[in-house]
């Protein structure tokens, strides 16, 4: 998916509203003519099965009462149709219906996701655990309204199947039916509130268990140095109490709804078997009519509570589309600015001003920026746009960055944040998508690396690259990073991890590489081999712009070439 | 560093408890609430059989017209009819909750038990099979569990009960009805076990493709920042919907074979139905049977279909909830969890322990040792940096000498004692590894210092942060102690989170501290701060330190400098600095700078 800026008010992305979310999942991409045959397949089966006790008061009536062979044949050839159907009609809508919600689902998901990965970033700090739960749970949830819509749309048909059928018989049992299931529907809809908030809860609970639990796994190497692995169970354990607490809530709210709607059923099976009975007895129903009754009064049961769930049902998905509107409404936290007036006009290749200093970088520029704490992350978070610029403030390339989207600026900048995250995948994948060049490996310090992994290039890395050591991620992230096309590197601490003579050797690579780079770091290994250094550092800058003298005169001057081409 | 344990393409997930082993572990959770369990079953039995009085009613009901009996006569099945349906919901009702609390205390026994188990399993275990796979299990398979006891089971055993039941009702009419309702089951029969079959690989199959897809969302959540510096957002969607389309075309599979499975079972009904219905014919022609008895046993068997097709369709979501039951129970088949961690009560002043490595080797793969016969005694109160390059052999020192790597030769002792004869919350007493990952708990400072030392108070938090020069900046959240960090919260900077493991070990108090790499992350200005932190956690006790900043080392007592698994320097800092060993040129680089 492209990150278009599709921003129709500033800081804010498009925001569909939950029920737009619904049509989405339940009719977007053509889903909606598919979600429409399926409804009628349950319908048809509903209908199917309601009219099993019809043909079974027949056989009753003409076949066993009045003992005719031929019709008993017959009647029950007609049965073979009536299940024909039916099998055929539940196939058609099972089959489309999970087609119609998987679809939904997905797409649903991948809205969530190229949400969270938007290069404007999310104003508010969200957990990945959150978000996940939003582009799984949710979003099955909210696309489970196909299965509502079809459901439901099978349910009333078959009820008024066995209404009709009713109504035929006779017009009284046809109406009782009607007004029962009316009864039923505002009596449980005034009932569900409650079971709503419960499943809500319910939830809940079980996602704060699952989150500590995942939250301990990832700190798991913690927890060993310290024996704290107790104290997590214990921890954990009252989380996995709540949470069996909530479902026991929601499990005793559902069962007392559930009896008060089978209650509801029998009172109202025994009335249409006494109305029917009376019927009969006054000799305006036959013996089969009267079991064709009782019978559709069981049938009508089903429905009849698929109907009364409605509520509740929606309820629930309802919870699960606010939360995916609410993510997908979150505000950017770099938002759209119209087109800065005054652009100072400049061609610097990289220029940003932070405070009183200005860093620039020529090409082929080795820069080191003296910063550390709260500056250096504030410096490598606007190099990257992942917080927005003044106007003015930072120029890319001869542009203003601010009045460049972060997706656009990042074209000529690679800032990543030091935490720089290793994806699942191998080494090489790690690097580049394409090609790896012996040279970046060498100069990172990954080739030392590499030497050590069985597989080299081709090793795995694990899960966020845990497999690999502290030192050995790092010198992957930097090798990743002389990989990037982008004209200017923003690197931020690359070799914290890394021992003096390694370290030693990296910066002379990077000096000698021929690339723009600024450095931001304390290490003095670092700054002595860049061409320039700017202080931050509230010890030493007094000086705005100043540049510490150098010390080294054997590394190489930066590329001529590549400076006369400006 | 921490040489690489290695494994090829697929991880080695945790092991996964055959279909036995589960039964058993089942069997025996839920033993623990058997007259609980026994008290359900009579309760759901007589609920399911007042229900079941209702078809019997309805067919003296059609008896009564069919002979034309007055009307008041058809008051009292009429009334039965409201009784037996209440009464059974009623019972009903009472036994799903019996039976919930049951299945809900033993799932959250169980889930508790895997993550005890889980946490207890050597690190490298855990990494080989990626944390993805313990939390799927944990939280996802655990939740797979939870639903079908929730909605499955009750219906299930309400199912199972109506089947039996009505069957006998049936038998009592007639036992030729009962005789034409199993003309049934050969068909459901050969349907089970056709769908059994061919639905589990799809099952499993649909079950790793929903893990993957989590794995691969959450990773690049977690790495958005990096994401978006790589312009990385299109591959990582597209991974995301590569890998959620791989899961749909499973479910897709799934619902084919289920479809077709429901078939054969209407197929079956519509054979039951019309068998009963022959039979009826032919035994109210002979007049063995009343028409009402006639009527009774096909609707009795009408009645069936919801809770035959119920009881099959659920073996459906049973072997579902079965491959999660199993997963979670291979867990528990790893080594025994052992109640460690909790630190006691009365907390004994510290003193300072003698730890000693005696020619321990250790090796992560074949072939490439790690740690080589070293030895290296590290006297009571005394502090030795250990420097040299990455990969060297430092960090899987400290986690032998920690104990949480046992050697492969050799021994470590502490006192004398080797580490392998203390017990468990002895040794984590006593020893503590500050290790090389920066993680900070979801919660609140001070919830994130209790879980290492659960019995601080307010006051010895504080000391402890005056101690360490940690006050500045925990006073500056802004909430102070109570604000909420970690992946839900305040986000700390790297060296603010070192300074926080520094704070977690003055408060534990070890007699033996190991510090690995714990100050990498200072900038300029922290860097005193951080080190000074480290020096005051370090006072009045046995330290070893992995530094790569040098600085740090040459406060230490002695330096030893490891190269490829092996101490190849050793003495003070002053003493290496002068020779030239493998640590002047170390120092040199660090200082060429300087």
């Amino acid at each position: 998916m492209t990150a278009p800026d599709r921003t129709p008010r500033p800081g804010a992305p498009a925001s569909p509203s939950p029920a737009a979310l619904v049509r989405l999942a339940t009719s977007g991409s053509g889903r909606g003519g598919r979600l429409a045959v399926a409804g009628a397949g349950f319908a048809g089966h509903q209908v199917a099965e309601a009219l099993v006790p019809v043909l079974l008061g027949l056989v009753v009536d003409r076949a066993i009462g009045r003992n005719d062979p031929g019709a008993l044949l017959g009647l029950l050839g007609a049965l073979a149709a009536l299940f024909a159907a039916l099998i055929l009609c539940w196939r058609t809508g099972s089959r489309l219906t999970t087609g119609v919600y998987a679809y939904g689902e997905h797409d649903l998901r991948l809205l969530a996701t190229g949400r969270a990965l938007h290069p404007r970033g999310m104003a508010a700090c969200r957990p990945p655990g959150e978000v996940l739960t939003i582009a799984t749970s949710d979003a099955s949830n909210v696309s489970g309204v196909s299965w509502l819509i079809a459901e439901q749309g099978a349910a009333l048909a078959g009820l008024l199947t066995a209404a009709v059928s009713l109504l035929l018989i006779s017009w009284q049992l046809g109406a009782v039916v009607l007004a029962a299931t009316a009864v039923q529907l505002v009596v449980l809809q005034l009932l569900s509130g409650p079971l709503d908030r419960r499943v809500y809860a319910e939830q809940r609970e079980a996602a704060r268990a699952g989150a500590l639990a995942t939250d301990f796994t990832a700190g798991i190497r913690v927890l060993k140095g310290f024996g704290a692995e107790g104290a997590a169970v214990r921890r954990y354990r009252r989380a996995s109490r709540d949470s069996m607490a909530a479902a026991l809530r929601r499990v005793r709210s559902l069962a007392g709804l559930t009896a008060l709607n089978s209650a509801v059923s029998g009172v109202f099976l025994a009335g249409i078997a006494l109305l029917a009975a009376w019927h009969a007895l006054e000799g305006r129903l036959s013996v089969g009519e009267f079991v064709a009754a009782i019978g559709l009064a069981q049938v009508v049961s089903g429905p009849m509570q698929t109907l009364g769930f409605f509520g509740a049902s929606l309820a629930a998905k309802r919870g699960s589309a606010r939360r995916l509107a609410e993510l997908l409404a979150e505000p950017h936290r770099v938002t759209h600015r119209p087109e800065p007036d005054g652009l100072p006009s400049s061609d610097a290749l990289f220029a940003l001003r932070y405070g009183q200093v200005t860093i620039t970088a020529r090409p082929g520029e080795l820069i080191g920026v003296r910063a550390d704490g709260t500056a250096a992350e504030e410096l490598s978070a606007l190099a990257s746009c992942r917080t927005a610029a003044e106007p003015g403030s930072y120029v890319l390339a001869g542009r203003d960055a601010a009045a460049l989207s972060p997706h656009e600026a990042r074209r000529t900048v690679y800032a990543p944040p030091h935490d720089a995250s290793v994806f699942t995948g191998t080494v090489a994948e790690n690097l580049a998508t394409d090609g790896v060049s012996a040279r970046a490996t060498a100069a990172s310090g990954l080739d030392d690396v590499l030497t050590h992994l069985p597989e080299g290039l081709a090793s795995q890395v694990g899960e966020q690259g845990r497999l690999l050591s502290g030192g050995q991620r790092q010198r992957l992230l930097l090798a990743r990073a002389l990989h990037q096309p982008q004209p200017v590197l923003v690197l931020h601490e690359p070799t914290t991890s890394v021992d003096s003579v390694t370290e030693d050797r990296i910066a002379r690579a990077l000096r000698a590489s021929g690339r723009t780079i600024v450095l931001i770091t304390t290490g003095p290994t670092l700054l002595s081999a860049c061409h320039r250094v700017h202080d931050l550092t509230p010890d030493t800058a007094t000086d705005p712009g100043a540049t510490l003298p150098q010390r080294n005169t054997t590394l190489p001057e930066p590329a001529t070439t590549t400076r006369a081409a400006r | 560093m921490t040489p690489t344990t290695y494994s090829a393409g697929s991880p080695a997930l945790l092991p996964v408890a055959s279909p036995r082993d589960t039964a058993r572990t089942t069997l025996r959770l839920l033993a623990r609430h058997r007259l609980r369990l026994a008290g359900t079953v009579l309760v759901l039995l007589a609920a399911t059989a007042a229900a079941l009085a209702v078809p019997a009613l309805l067919g003296t009901m059609v008896d009564a017209v069919a002979e034309g009996r007055p009307w008041s006569g058809l008051l009292p099945p009429a009334g039965a009819i409201v009784a037996a349906t209440g009464t059974g919901v009623a019972l009903g009702r009472w036994g799903q909750l019996l039976l919930a609390r049951t299945a809900q205390d033993t799932l959250a026994g169980l889930r508790e038990d895997v993550f005890a188990t889980a946490v207890a399993q050597p690190s490298s275990v855990l990494e080989r099979a990626g944390s993805g796979d313990l939390v799927s299990r944990v939280a996802g398979d655990a939740e797979a569990v939870n639903t079908v006891i929730g909605k499955v089971l009750p219906a299930t055993v309400s199912a199972l009960f109506t089947i039996a039941l009505t069957l006998i009702g049936i038998g009592v009419i007639d036992l030729r009805f009962a005789l034409a309702v199993l003309a049934a089951t050969p068909v459901q029969y050969l349907a089970l076990r056709r769908f059994l079959a061919r639905s589990g690989p799809v099952y499993r199959a649909a079950r790793q493709a929903e893990a993957a897809r989590g794995q691969r969302i959450v990773e690049s959540l977690t790495g958005a920042d990096t994401v978006a510096a790589l312009r990385a957002q299109d591959h990582h969607t597209a991974a995301v919907a590569a890998s959620s389309e791989h899961a749909i075309g499973f479910e897709l599979r799934a619902v084919r074979l289920r479809t077709t499975f429901y078939g054969l079972l209407n197929l079956a009904e519509f054979i039951g139905l019309a068998a009963v219905l022959a039979v009826g014919y032919h035994l109210v022609g002979g007049g063995t049977v009343t028409l009402g008895a006639a009527t009774a046993a096909a609707l009795y068997f009408h009645r069936l279909f919801d809770p035959i097709g119920v009881l099959l369709s659920t073996v459906d979501e049973l072997q579902n909830a079965g491959a999660g039951l199993a997963r979670l129970v291979g867990i528990l088949s790893l080594p025994a969890y052992r109640q460690c961690g909790s630190l006691p009560p009365s907390r004994t002043p510290t003193t300072p322990g003698r730890i000693a490595l005696d020619h321990v080797s250790y090796g992560y793969a074949a072939g490439r040792r790690a740690l080589d016969a070293v030895s290296l005694t590290v006297e009571p109160g005394e502090t030795v940096a250990v420097v040299g390059a990455s990969g060297a052999g430092k960090t899987t020192l400290a986690k032998i000498l920690a104990g949480v790597l046992t050697p492969d030769s050799g021994r470590v002792l502490l006192d004398g004692v080797p580490l392998a004869e203390l017990p468990a919350d002895v040794l984590r007493r006593r020893i503590v590894l500050v290790s090389q990952e920066v993680h900070v708990f979801d919660g609140t400072v001070a919830e994130d210092l209790r879980l290492f030392a659960p019995d601080a108070t307010d006051a010895e938090i504080r000391a402890a942060a005056g101690r360490l020069g940690a006050t500045a900046w925990l006073d500056a959240l802004p909430e102070g102690l109570d604000t909420r960090v970690g992946a839900g919260g305040h986000d700390l900077a790297a060296a603010r989170a070192q300074h926080l493991a520094l704070l977690r070990l003055a408060l534990v108090d070890p007699d033996v501290a190991l510090l690995d790499e714990a100050t990498a992350e200072a900038g300029t200005s922290d860097a005193d701060l951080l080190e000074n932190a480290a020096a005051s956690a370090l006072a009045d006790r046995t330290g070893v330190v992995i530094a790569h900043r040098l600085s740090q080392a040459a406060r230490a007592d002695r330096i030893v400098v490891m190269d490829a698994g092996r101490i190849v320097e050793s003495g003070t800092h002053a003493e290496l600095a002068a020779a030239e060993g493998p640590y002047a040129r170390l120092w040199e680089a660090w200082n060429r700078a300087r």
